[in-house]
């Protein structure tokens, strides 16, 4: 009799702090997600959020975890901070979710990082690349896709193994965005290449005719693009209009070449063109046709860009954590499985996931695609080769 | 070289916020104030000619034509549906009453085409003859040379059409205009019409050179608005000018100034004609509507 009621408040005593655990219960697991679904910036939106909920689908199709399926809300921040401020307040107060697998652009992400902190609610990034959404660390935030630092760090590294580039010349915009990249450039090639011109551009601006012919007139040996995908395709159409004739080194978010091609009005004006790319291969390469077979089987609708796989990895982290978790999941075992992954291979990552207590930004490395002659996008590798 | 390179990319540029700036004046003579929702005519027109000239196929002329068609029917949709109805409402209730519709448009816009940016097709690739030794693109030579014949088109309209007079004298005399038999409604809608086609038309003349996304009016609007300042928001001469004033002035700031000023010359000029010469180089003072 005795042993029954123990076990029995044993028991009540384990359903009761289920229950308190937030988006958890018997069958479900909540993920709050968020991202640009409107705005010129929601190109990324889609494509990013359904690229990542493919893996929470696949999961589900194969018996969810633990025996609980996933169930993922999605909210629209617009790339704008307030709200995505308002998107994550709604996630964990009103569908009070279990943890947040969201975040494209990093203003509005950063915008989110003291709600997080404050509700202690775990926050995974899908491809946000500011620096400082991970540093300083804290207990609750993780990405695994590459910083703005490591984005700057890998294109300076890939132009200084060009053969015989001596100068440089940056167009970027006017934010912290572009400026972390172009610091962490700059530290990467010191004493290797020379500044010869910094230009501005602002977010939707469509002439650059006065940057460009800034540019040519100091004839620098590389061009590095820290700017969006539109405003790159303007500034590669006006190159190609006014005879500028070098080697551009793009920044991760234009890892759409065939986009850009289209944007910038012809595959001659993007020829020249390296990006730096955060997934392990391009659209119709033999390491990404598992990765667009899954997406076609979820999204069927969706036509796979190279940024539909940017959060896959992020996804496939956040599965892997709750899978050590264990069934009784609690948002404290499940930091602590993230801290624990080491070395994990999630086969579109570029490189294997490494988390630990202090270090909470899981692969930071990239590889340089370029157009090949026939349009395609090509994978070049770390340093500088020619491939046509 | 260079300097003749600035010259007519600033020139180009400015022709298409000088049409803008045209088709808000319009709007400002008759009602007396100035709509924020003329960026989205500008976008109705952009992605109509995109239909014409990528799913559809059709010619580039038919393009600007159907743009400009669109633009006009979407502004007087919009006049007929929300300013009308409080047409004598303070100005500042009309003003908002615009921005509404913008928000609205552009959300509207979002359910069709939210996901992308869209690419119009140029004219003539990037081709480009040399004058002097500078290469001059021919894009930039076909929006001036279309900028000047609207412009033109506009200024014949409102000089020696009968409508014309009739939207002059409205805009001289409100009540003087009515008492002798002018329909105030009409001609205010024809008014919305032709700031809508302007707006569309300026839409395809742009599309070339820039990218197509629900909200891509918003930045010309304020162009087109720093432009009507510039040159008067009470002189149609005055906006054109002021249009191209702001063009090729933003362009030599960027060359040779800072390319970090170009996106905020706009807003000092605004300030500045505001302190110095509120009424704009061609414009008059007039009384404002209270």
């Amino acid at each position: 009799m005795i042993r029954t009621l123990f076990a029995t408040a044993l028991l009540a005593t384990a359903f009761a702090a289920q229950a308190q655990v937030p988006g958890v219960t018997d069958k479900t697991i909540k993920i709050g997600m968020f991202g640009p679904l409107t705005g010129s910036l929601s190109i990324w939106g889609y494509p990013v959020l359904n690229g990542t909920s493919m893996i929470y689908k696949e999961v589900n199709a194969k018996g969810g975890i633990h025996g609980r399926m996933i169930e993922v809300v999605e909210e629209d921040d617009g790339c704008d901070p307030a709200k995505a401020v308002a998107a994550a307040k709604k996630l964990i107060h009103r569908d009070r979710v279990f943890m947040i697998n969201a975040g494209v652009c990093s203003g509005a992400v950063m915008a989110t990082r003291d709600e997080m902190i404050a509700t202690k609610t775990p926050l995974m990034v899908l491809v946000a690349s500011l620096h400082q959404i991970t540093s300083p660390l804290s207990p609750y935030i993780f990405t695994v896709s590459p910083t703005g630092v490591h984005d700057g760090k890998t294109m300076g590294e890939f132009a200084a193994s060009i053969p015989n580039a001596k100068t440089v010349a940056f167009i970027g915009h006017s934010d912290e965005w572009a400026k972390t990249k172009v610091e962490a450039f700059k530290a990467a090639t010191a004493g290797k290449l020379n500044v010869v011109a910094e230009e501005i551009i602002e977010r939707r601006i469509t002439d650059t005719t006065s940057q460009i012919l800034a540019i040519k007139r100091r004839n620098p040996d590389i061009v590095a693009l820290m700017t969006y995908p539109g405003e790159t395709a303007t500034v590669l159409r006006d190159a190609q209009k006014y005879g500028l004739k070098t080697q551009f080194i793009g920044n991760n978010a234009l890892i759409d070449l065939p986009a850009l091609v289209e944007r910038a009005g012809s595959q001659e004006a993007v020829q020249n063109v390296y990006v730096m790319a955060s997934i392990v291969g391009p659209v119709g390469s033999k390491e990404l046709q598992p990765f667009e077979a899954m997406l076609k089987r979820h999204y069927p609708n969706d036509k796979p860009k190279a940024e539909s796989f940017w959060g896959t990895a992020s996804a496939m982290v956040v599965v892997e954590a709750l899978r050590r978790a264990g069934r009784d999941l609690t948002r404290e075992k499940f930091l602590a499985a993230l801290e624990e992954i080491r070395g994990l291979e999630t086969g579109i990552a570029p490189c294997k996931i490494d988390l630990s207590p202090k270090d909470h930004q899981g692969c930071q490395a990239q590889t340089a695609w370029k157009l090949s002659k026939g349009g395609q996008p090509t994978a070049v590798g770390l340093k500088w080769r020619a491939i046509d | 070289v260079e300097f003749l390179i600035y010259v007519v990319a600033g020139t180009a540029n400015g022709c298409l916020y000088a049409l803008m700036a045209l088709a808000l004046v319009l709007i400002y003579k008759t009602q007396s104030f100035v709509p924020f929702n003329n960026g989205e005519f500008f976008a109705a027109g952009a992605f109509i000619g995109l239909l014409c000239v990528k799913t559809m196929a059709l010619p580039y002329p038919v393009a600007l034509a159907a743009g400009t068609l669109g633009g006009g029917l979407v502004a007087v949709i919009c006049e007929r549906l929300t300013i009308r109805p409080i047409a004598d409402s303070h100005h500042l209730s009309l003003v908002m009453a615009t921005a509404a519709v913008s928000i609205t448009l552009q959300g509207l816009a979002r359910l069709q085409w939210g996901d992308d940016l869209y690419t119009f097709p140029t004219l003539f690739g990037p081709r480009s003859i040399t004058v002097l030794g500078a290469p001059i693109s021919l894009q930039n030579l076909s929006i001036i040379a279309l900028a000047a014949l609207l412009a033109g088109g506009f200024f014949l309209f409102f000089g020696f059409t009968a409508l014309g007079k009739k939207m002059r004298a409205l805009s001289e005399n409100p009540l003087g205009a009515q008492l002798i038999g002018i329909n105030a409604d009409r001609v205010r809608a024809l008014c919305w019409f032709l700031s809508g086609a302007i707006g569309g038309a300026t839409g395809v003349l742009a599309g070339p050179i820039t990218l197509l996304y629900p909200d891509m009016g918003a930045g010309i609007l304020m162009k087109g608005f720093a432009a009507a300042i510039l040159g008067g928001l009470t002189s149609i001469g005055g906006s054109i000018l002021g249009g191209v004033l702001l063009g090729i002035t933003e362009i030599f700031v960027g060359a040779y100034v800072s390319s970090a000023v170009i996106e905020v010359f706009s807003f000092l000029i605004i300030m500045l004609v505001l302190l110095v010469r509120p009424a704009g180089i061609l414009g008059t003072r007039t009384a404002l509507r209270v």
